[in-house]
């Protein structure tokens, strides 16, 4: 059953390290940069 | 007064009675196509139990059987409608509104003021409203409810159409029996009320699994966080056995994010949650 973590405002100095925490979990992710131009939104997809 | 509303009674129960919302069916439809009398249905059983019968002849009487009691019933069914539609609802917004109309007016004549007796007339019709109201919502579960039969029955009717197909061997009459058994009840206010409560079940619990999926919390990233993750990766590279000794704890701690990266980059780890897993992993704080 497929299970789906979401971070909405990750610093984008911070993205790169999250990213690579959900892959290495063995989550597909998405990172998605907000309008403010500072944060993104982190979308972690689990088989 | 009183002779006036005798004369009122009946005029308007007779005027409800006939608004039933279905135009008459003609006479020849739909039990007399299809339907068998009892003779003819008695002769084709014993046709089709007699070993000299062959299989294609015997799938002719199964069928005929079939759609003469698929008939039978729907027939039973449609009356049913119109019962439920017309004759109670109607004769209830009936006599509601009669009785109401009655009381108002028994009122009014007793009262010896004029005031008094527009004060009773106008709870009457107040009333009447009330009594309409409930009616109307009467109308609105019936009209579910027959959804829910209409639904059912639809299921069962495309399954023994498809199994009119089959050859006797694999769809003897005996089970025919049993579908057209389960056709019927299909039809009945109760297994539409199961229905609905089922359906209401299965809904709520696809809710629930849907929450239960998906997860989203603010981003939040401590000292605490960084502790776990330096025992999750030390020097940087990931540690499988101490991830599952993380998760472990998490466990332990009943933690609402499951993977350790949402609990150690997000509020939905907490900070008294992060302490108690270093604590459960034996590392200095």
């Amino acid at each position: 059953m497929a299970r789906q973590d979401t971070i909405p405002n990750v610093p984008n100095a911070d993205v790169p390290r999250v990213k690579k925490d959900f892959e290495d979990e063995g989550a597909t992710v998405v990172v998605t940069p907000n309008p403010d131009g500072t944060t993104s939104k982190i979308v972690a997809t689990f088989p | 007064m009183k002779r006036i509303i005798l004369l009122l009674v009946p005029l308007v129960l007779r005027a409800c009675a006939a608004v039933t919302g279905y135009p008459k069916q003609p006479q020849s439809l739909p039990t007399t196509i299809t339907s068998l009398d009892n003779n003819t249905l008695s002769a084709l059983i014993a046709e089709y139990n007699n070993t000299n019968t062959s299989a294609d002849r015997k799938k002719t009487i199964r069928n005929r059987i079939i759609y003469s009691d698929i008939s039978q019933i729907d027939q039973k069914f449609n009356d049913f409608k119109v019962r439920l539609n017309s004759q109670e609802n109607i004769l209830s917004i009936g006599a509601d509104f009669t009785a109401l109309t009655l009381a108002g007016l028994g009122a009014t004549v007793a009262s010896a003021g004029t005031k008094a007796a527009l004060a009773a007339a106008s709870a009457g019709v107040i009333g009447a409203k009330a009594g309409i109201d409930k009616d109307v919502l009467y109308q609105k579960t019936i009209t579910a409810l027959v959804t829910e039969m209409e639904a059912q029955r639809s299921q069962v009717f495309a399954r023994i159409i498809t199994n009119t197909n089959s050859d006797v061997a694999k769809y003897p009459l005996e089970a025919a029996s049993k579908d057209l058994q389960d056709y019927y009840q299909a039809g009945t206010l109760v297994n539409a009320l199961e229905g609905v409560n089922q359906s209401a079940g299965e809904k709520a619990q696809a809710a629930d699994a849907k929450v239960a999926k998906a997860l989203s919390a603010n981003y939040s990233y401590t000292d605490l966080s960084k502790k776990i993750e330096s025992y999750w990766k030390p020097d940087g590279i990931r540690n499988d056995e101490n991830a599952k000794q993380i998760k472990d704890c998490m466990k332990q701690v009943k933690t609402r994010a499951d993977s350790i990266t949402m609990f150690i980059n997000s509020e939905a780890g907490t900070e008294s949650e992060r302490s108690a897993v270093i604590s459960c992993l034996g590392l200095p704080k």
